[in-house]
């Protein structure tokens, strides 16, 4: 086999035309040829799919945060400075949403709730207080009030919201179910405009 | 599957993928329709099954994407991509089972010639069989028992040039066309049996 001879053989087989190349060997190349299309085919090799291969490739990137994710520095440091601004504007509003309300909140939010102590916001604090303590003395829940520099703290000891009616009165005030069972609740008066 | 400027395409495919954002799913799309079907092939001339097959051109794709940066182009581009598509073929064995030792080494063939007389031993043809059949079964057994090489045979049948090819089969050009040659000195041995019918006809 000779070079010439090889490079005819392999343009046969490429499906190239040959000029001047030995009939015998373009026909052995040919066979060839077509004897490997129809192994691919029996393979299976045409059978693929790939619009839905790289469609399931992009939900897997996407899902491994390989995908449509610009790198850190691609983060100009004015985005950053809008999100940031963006995030202070927003948690100013609320804020003064939350304080600036007239009427005492029916709903979950006049209880801002810290890692031991859940904060009740009410009109009347007094009178809130009074309502508390009575509904834990209708429960037998033991409790003190502490007063310090115009604030109340009411410490209510044995809360246990296992108990239906425990749970209900924890559910009407808005009080989060303690994790041990006690309960620390400032009581503050809502900021009037 | 004509391969026209198709290095050229990979570089500019593979600085998109760099870029990251939605650049990179652009350069993602034109990577996977230039290579996936292309791996895919590889993997089922090695054994595997259609769906294993699927399995790891995702895979291999996630790792280009992955490992992208590390890429240091002190290698044809496309040499580094066959490279990640062959370790996560071999990672795949690793994981299910080992792959069958006739493929395992295909330069093996070397030692089979010092070692042996016969080559190959030819099984009786089967009754009626054409010139086409006996082609086929040639292949046939010849991918079986070469895979790299009868792989190599079907690039150089869909068109691929002596680069294309050395990418794929992580050899230098020189090399790959020293491979090439032998590819056809072997093919031949199993296509021996057909000269009967060639002469025939």
């Amino acid at each position: 086999m000779n070079k010439d001879e090889d490079q005819d053989w392999l343009d046969a087989l490429a499906g190239k035309p040959t000029q001047n190349a030995d009939p015998e060997v373009t026909r052995r190349a040919t066979l060839l040829r077509h004897a490997i299309q129809r192994h691919d085919a029996a393979l299976g090799v045409n059978e693929f799919d790939d619009e839905a291969g790289l469609q399931k490739l992009k939900f897997r990137m996407r899902r491994e945060g390989l995908s449509g994710e610009s790198k850190p520095a691609f983060y100009s440091n004015r985005f950053v400075k809008y999100a940031m601004a963006a995030s202070i504007v927003l948690t100013i509003g609320l804020t003064m949403r939350l304080y600036l309300h007239e009427q005492p909140m029916q709903n979950e939010a006049d209880i801002m709730r810290g890692s031991n102590q859940q904060i009740v916001l009410a009109a009347d604090p007094e009178a809130r207080l009074k309502q508390l303590a009575f509904e834990l003395d209708r429960l037998g829940i033991k409790y003190q009030v502490e007063r310090k520099d115009g604030k109340i703290l009411l410490k209510a000891q044995g809360v246990d919201p296992v108990k239906e009616d425990v749970a209900d009165f924890l559910e009407r005030n808005h009080i989060k179910p303690p994790v041990g069972m006690d309960v620390e609740l400032d009581i503050r008066p809502l900021a009037k405009p | 599957m004509p391969i026209t400027d198709t290095i050229t395409d990979d570089q500019r495919s593979f600085a998109l993928i760099r870029q990251g954002g939605k650049m990179r799913d652009q350069g993602v799309t034109l990577l996977y329709r230039n290579y996936a079907a292309h791996f895919r092939k590889f993997y089922l001339y090695q054994g595997l099954n259609a769906a294993d097959a699927d399995d790891i051109v995702q895979e291999t794709f996630v790792n280009i994407v992955r490992h992208c940066e590390s890429y240091q182009g002190d290698s044809p581009l496309a040499a580094w991509l066959w490279r990640i598509a062959r370790n996560c073929m071999n990672d795949h064995f690793r994981r299910t089972k080992p792959r069958p030792a006739e493929n395992l080494d295909d330069d093996g063939w070397s030692d089979l010639e010092r070692n042996s007389d016969t080559i190959r031993t030819f099984d009786p043809p089967p009754a009626n069989e054409t010139l086409e059949d006996c082609v086929d079964r040639g292949f046939a057994e010849f991918a079986k028992k070469f895979s790299e090489r009868a792989r190599v045979l079907s690039l150089v049948m869909e068109g691929f040039d002596t680069a294309h090819i050395a990418a794929a089969i992580q050899r230098s050009p020189g090399a790959t066309r020293e491979y090439i040659s032998q590819c056809r000195k072997r093919i031949e041995e199993f296509l021996q049996p057909c000269r009967e019918y060639l002469s025939a006809t």
